[in-house]
């Protein structure tokens, strides 16, 4: 995993450059390139989800430990372009509409396919929580009848997924991949990840049974993936749905839809959601990259692509650098003493997010650092939650300055207000 | 404590007399920090403190009543228990709102009311602490550092509510250690609170720049204001829409704050009427076009609550009574929307609150 989010020193440096060659930074410029930055992401995620693919074709051909770990690591550096995206989400409904289909959070996988006896057999609210996809061809659950016999990318996208009106009927999108991939982690909050087994896929020594209709899942979810990402990376093209949305909200709309899907994803989602919540309830089923144990490094890279879209400036996973106008300019010409400040809480942000991957590779993972008893793991991600808070602010107060209307930051039920 | 009649009366007079000759949109109507200072302080002695140490005593009276119970575990004990718990429930409901100042402390406002919990965490680490067996977490150093969902009111709802609780509780000696820790957890939680608020939140009201938290009074006034907004849109997004669903057959009852004990509705009675006790301590700093907008939507949601049982799950498997949920969810929404017309007419500026967005 190689260090993508720069030291102060570096951000200071963009930020000079950017206003050393020109004198002002236009509003038009900033969403031109913000734009540019969204199409690389989005590619980068396709390019990705492609070689992930590819790779779990090779497992399910040959389903061993070898082919498995190398299904792994494409999931694992998947995630890398892909978390950086989630700025773009907030702000733009053709992006928050879709990203359910994608990167749907938290899912009852008994929904999925087997489960461990901690997991439960009912949930107050959802019918479906152990209704086990893989296992039966027919459901016929709470009302709801669902001929399952032939698992396809249309029936989970279409029927199974979020059925019954259920958003952790998650039956599509990178977390079901993972906890096909992973398996439950079994774990509780100690070291360690999920470990389903190469042969749950195997057809000649088939473990926990239904491999054939396995197989067809993973086949069929990873290919869902790759045609929904295909459809984002279209929707930012001239002409496509992202774009043309975004270019008529005006300048100082598309400045109020850069700045909402900032806020929105450090304070209500990251901060709140996916962090506050797991702290609040020592949890492992409330961590974001449950199955795998990625967790931190989804966060890490969360924050990274709020950074991108503030700086202008997004690496591509082929090394080269997309760059531009940038908010940080305009901050930098139009309120220096709050510029600074947003560079800071930037700092201050990367510097929490770098003791979560420390810690991870100590063995310290996020489910790790959430345990009740955990007074350490307590406070490191205390200072993650607070650094995004105080980052939330500091992006409320440019909405502020920048005297921008209709701006709604999501929030989450775990935080107070800012 | 003034009578809720007298208070009113005191509030209106301080309206009246901050009521200054008509003033155009977009300005603030109260623009003295005393001003401001004089209602935080009255809405602090009537209203927050009041309601606070009405929690702790009914969470006292919910110690006796597990203790009754546990020393003589029969269905006579056990609905008075119940009833304690209702108390006890209506009381952290009439001041629920008021998610900022001590309550934040030590995620005291998630321990004692972890809802909703979308997840079902609760009901699956009550499941696992139950199996347990471990008295060690229980003690009163160890309970305050486990799961919230474990902690509070709805932890205690789902022992008590339980269609076999009184052969659970006889079959299992655990269930009463557990329930024990749960109401002291409670108890404790509230005297907190309340001695915060009289102590030091009440102090820093009275003085807002001096805690250095705040810039002014105004700052202070917008918590509060806030915390009326918030507790709307709460009821309207948390309380009302995730149960009623789409349409009559597409209902979720289990979705309902509080559906066990059949009290959700009577949950939003008590919201409603903290807010409107909120409201009208604020009004001076609104229109009163606004006012008067908003004084009505109040009025409208009264005369659909009172036609409504105080159990949301009877309304809902009802045709005729989820009409009137819907409306009343229009209502809601109705409110929702005139309370942030008026804030918008004004100068005052919320910022983000924890449920904007989605």
């Amino acid at each position: 995993m190689f260090k993508q989010i720069c030291t102060l020193a570096c951000i200071l440096s963009i930020v000079g450059c950017s206003t050393g060659r020109q004198n002002s930074t236009s509003h038009a410029a900033i969403i031109e390139n913000y734009i540019s930055i969204a199409q690389a992401s989005y590619e980068d995620s396709l390019i990705s989800a492609r070689v992930l693919e590819d790779t779990i074709d090779a497992f399910l051909e040959e389903p061993n430990l070898t082919t498995l770990s190398y299904a792994r690591n494409a999931w694992l550096a998947a995630r890398v372009p892909y978390q950086q995206t989630e700025a773009f989400r907030f702000g733009n409904p053709v992006v928050d509409e879709w990203e359910g289909r994608v990167n749907s959070w938290p899912l009852d996988e008994g929904l999925i396919d087997y489960t461990a006896a901690f997991y439960g057999e009912e949930s107050d609210n959802n019918y479906f929580y152990t209704a086990n996809i893989i296992a039966n061809e027919l459901l016929d659950i709470g009302g709801i009848s669902v001929d399952a016999a032939q698992i396809t990318p249309q029936l989970l996208a279409e029927t199974l997924h979020q059925i019954d009106g259920v958003e952790s009927n998650v039956a599509t999108g990178y977390h079901a991949i993972e906890f096909l991939l992973w398996g439950q982690d079994l774990n509780g909050t100690n070291p360690g990840a999920g470990d389903r087994p190469a042969t749950d896929y195997s057809l000649s020594e088939c473990s926990n049974r239904n491999c054939d209709r396995r197989r067809d899942y993973l086949k069929a979810v990873t290919s869902l993936l790759v045609s929904d990402l295909d459809e984002m990376v279209y929707n930012w093209q001239p002409g496509g749905a992202a774009y043309v949305d975004l270019m008529q909200k005006g300048p100082e709309g598309g400045l109020a839809t850069i700045l909402t899907g900032m806020g929105s994803l450090a304070y209500g989602e990251l901060a709140g959601e996916r962090i506050r919540l797991g702290l609040l309830l020592n949890d492992p089923e409330e961590e974001h990259d449950c199955f795998s144990d990625n967790t931190h490094n989804s966060h890490y890279y969360d924050a990274l692509g709020i950074q991108n879209v503030y700086m202008g400036s997004y690496e591509r996973i082929n090394g080269e650098v997309v760059r531009g106008a940038s908010l940080a300019s305009l901050m930098a010409q139009e309120a220096p003493h709050l510029a600074a400040q947003m560079l800071a809480r930037i700092e201050s942000t990367e510097l929490a997010m770098e003791v979560l991957l420390s810690e991870a590779a100590r063995g310290n993972t996020f489910d790790v650092l959430i345990a009740s008893n955990n007074l350490d793991g307590e406070e490191v991600v205390s200072r993650v939650v607070d650094a995004l808070m105080e980052e939330t602010r500091t992006i409320e107060d440019i909405i502020r300055e920048l005297n921008l209307q209709n701006v709604s930051i999501s929030g989450s039920d775990s935080l107070g207000g800012l | 404590m003034l009578p809720m009649d007298k208070y009113i009366a005191k509030l209106s007079g301080l309206i009246l007399l901050l009521l200054a000759s008509p003033l155009t949109y977009g300005q603030n109507l109260i623009t003295r920090d005393e001003d401001w200072t004089a209602i935080n302080i009255a809405v602090t002695d009537e209203l927050i403190i009041p309601s606070y140490q009405n929690l702790e005593s009914r969470s006292l009276e919910l110690i006796s009543a597990t203790e009754n119970f546990c020393s003589d575990l029969s269905a006579l004990n056990l609905d008075s228990l119940k009833n304690s718990y209702q108390q006890s429930m209506l009381a952290w409901q009439a001041i629920q709102h008021i998610q900022f100042g001590p309550i934040t402390y030590f995620n005291w406002n998630y321990r004692m009311h972890y809802w909703p919990d979308e997840r079902g965490a609760s009901g699956r680490q009550l499941d696992a602490l139950i199996a347990s067996q471990d008295e060690s977490v229980l003690t009163s150093n160890a309970f305050p550092r486990q799961s919230v969902g474990v902690q509070g009111l709805p932890s205690l709802e789902k022992l008590l509510y339980d269609a076999n609780a009184l052969s659970d509780f006889r079959d299992n000696a655990y269930l009463c250690s557990l329930t024990t820790s749960i109401s002291r957890n409670i108890n404790e939680i509230s005297f907190g609170v309340t001695q915060r608020w009289m102590d030091e939140y009440r102090a820093l009201i009275l003085d807002p720049v001096a805690g250095g938290f705040y810039e002014n009074a105004e700052d202070l006034s917008i918590d509060f204001l806030k915390a009326l907004q918030e507790s709307i849109a709460k009821i309207r997004d948390l309380k009302l829409a995730p149960a009623i669903g789409e349409s009559f057959v597409t209902t979720r009852t289990r979705s309902a704050e509080s559906w066990r004990s059949e009290s959700s509705l009577t949950n939003i009675k008590n919201n409603l009427n903290s807010a409107e006790l909120l409201f009208t301590a604020y009004s001076s700093a609104f229109y009163e076009e606004d006012i008067t907008a908003i004084v009505n939507v109040f009025s409208d949601l009264a005369v659909t609550l009172a036609a409504l049982p105080d159990s949301m799950v009877t309304a809902l498997t009802n045709e005729m009574q989820y009409a009137q949920l819907q409306t009343l969810h229009a209502e809601v929404e109705a409110l929702h929307e005139a309370l942030e017309t008026a804030l918008k007419n004004t100068d005052l500026y919320l910022g983000f609150n924890s449920l904007d967005g989605d």
